[in-house]
């Protein structure tokens, strides 16, 4: 995604005439994006509609991790509605779980970084794809590992700790 | 001082992401509800931790999220007494499973001297609960028994205590009545909760033991059975399913078992060698426990386990 520095206009691409929307990141990086991809977010459609000059302020986001969340808009915006049960319909949908599967080949800072990123800008389906990536790196670990990946304090007494184990000895061998 | 700067960066970059209390809500609603182990080692990391996923609000979330209770367990009669066989991470703390910290409760003998019999326990809240995790009160017990020569129906409110209305194998909830599969005989009683009328409706020939009732993707009774059946007016054959191909060598004398309504349907079938699930959606088989010693047919037992603590109130 390069930055680029028009406001809001009419773009070309896609082969088409598309109304466009900047979007300014934490770090000032501006990103030209077809409306109807930054629409995914409903704290940009917001923005849109209650209007303004010289780009969509962001100011939780930075440039590294809005590229990502584009790149996730792009391609969810840019797939059409066709029938239902179609060849077509099974096509896209296999290249949009691709495209996922891909996308969240990320470090756990990143995965991170979109998460927060996607619960600010209301993405929704990004935000299930990133909480389902982490849950399920993280849903077979020990509590112990959990805390050494998130740099977690282990604040239980020793005494705690096993009264809770013991209530809730219906899932323990 | 480029080099302290540097230093700084390191550790900038090595320390590990910080995750929001929200957030950890959005990753922990996305955890496995068929693996209620993995919500009770997310609990211990942290009092933060154990706290959100304790709390009320995330374990209606976590409900919602998923919407159908996954399966947790089979219970299964034995001869002189009844087992859960685990089917995930689920142990029951005592013979029966229930939730953790309510006592059992007795009920009042039934008000018959009833020879053979077969129940269903159903949350009596009717539109006022969403039926996801209703394990209090008030509740309904439907029971099915034999008396002399005559089936009789008897309900059970935990409301009231008692047991009223003077009138098995399995049972199956489809729409608004329950229905059971008579001991040794051809036929199923629709009990109709809104009326609390009774009727029975003939199974075909040969499918007289072994039948387990099920609900049909399309809300309608069905009945799974092992080997052929004669067909009948009124019952039409959904499907065949070829047990050859599922099960092991040596998973002699298959008999269907039970039925879960979970996912897309599961049947279990017994086999001299072990308790095997079927999924009827994807259409493959697991090993679910041992068979030695227990009876043909199973209740499965599907429910949310969330953990819950007295320690949230530290």
């Amino acid at each position: 995604m390069a930055a680029a520095d028009s406001c809001d206009g009419i773009s070309t691409s896609g082969g088409g005439w598309e109304k466009t929307v900047t979007l300014v990141s934490s770090d000032d990086a501006r990103f030209e994006v077809r409306e109807a991809a930054a629409s995914l977010s409903q704290t940009v459609r917001r923005m849109i509609r209650a209007g303004g000059d010289g780009g969509i302020p962001l100011p939780k986001v930075d440039a590294r991790t809005l590229s990502t969340v584009l790149e996730y808009c792009n391609k969810h915006a840019a797939v059409p509605a066709p029938a239902p049960e179609s060849s077509s319909a099974e096509a896209a949908a296999v290249d949009l779980e691709w495209f996922d599967k891909e996308l969240m080949h990320v470090d756990l800072a990143t995965l991170c970084s979109l998460i927060r990123a996607a619960d600010y800008l209301e993405v929704a389906g990004l935000l299930d794809l990133t909480c389902k990536t982490v849950a399920d790196m993280i849903k077979s670990k020990t509590a112990e590992e959990i805390r050494q990946m998130f740099g977690i304090q282990n604040d239980f007494t020793p005494e705690e700790e096993e009264q809770l184990s013991r209530e809730n000895a219906g899932v323990f061998e | 001082m480029p080099e302290l700067m540097e230093m700084m960066e390191e550790i900038v970059k090595h320390r590990p992401p910080e995750l929001m209390e929200e957030i950890v809500e959005e990753v922990l609603l996305r955890f496995p509800s068929e693996d209620p182990a993995s919500l009770v080692r997310a609990a211990l990391v942290s009092k933060r931790w154990c706290r959100l996923v304790s709390g009320r609000g995330f374990r209606r979330r976590f409900r919602e999220f998923h919407r159908a209770p996954p399966l947790l367990g089979l219970l299964c009669n034995r001869a002189d007494d009844a087992r859960c066989i685990p089917t995930c991470s689920f142990r029951p703390p005592r013979r029966a499973p229930r939730p953790a910290g309510r006592p059992l409760r007795e009920l009042p003998v039934v008000p018959l001297a009833l020879r053979t019999w077969n129940a269903a326990v159903l949350c009596a809240a009717g539109d006022r609960c969403d039926h996801l995790d209703c394990h209090r009160d008030p509740f309904l017990v439907v029971l099915v028994g034999t008396f002399h020569h005559w089936t009789l129906p008897c309900v059970y409110s935990s409301e009231t205590d008692t047991w009223s209305g003077t009138n098995f194998a399995s049972y199956v909830l489809v729409g608004g009545a329950i229905y059971f599969k008579c001991h040794k005989e051809r036929r199923i009683l629709n009990y109709d909760l809104a009326t609390a009328e009774m009727s029975k409706i003939r199974l075909p020939k040969g499918a007289g033991e072994g039948v387990v009732l099920m609900a049909t993707k399309d809300g309608r009774l069905g009945f799974a059975i092992h080997g052929p059946d004669d067909g009948d007016a009124g019952w039409e054959r959904s499907r065949v399913i070829e047990l050859g191909a599922l099960l092991p060598y040596g998973a002699i004398l298959p008999q269907v078992a039970g039925f879960a309504e979970t996912g897309g349907g599961v049947i279990f079938i017994w086999t001299g060698a072990g308790f095997f699930s079927i999924d009827l959606k994807s259409g493959r088989s697991k090993e679910v426990g041992e068979s030695c010693g227990f009876d043909r047919s199973v209740v499965p037992y599907m429910s949310f386990s969330t953990p819950g603590t007295d320690l949230i109130g530290f």
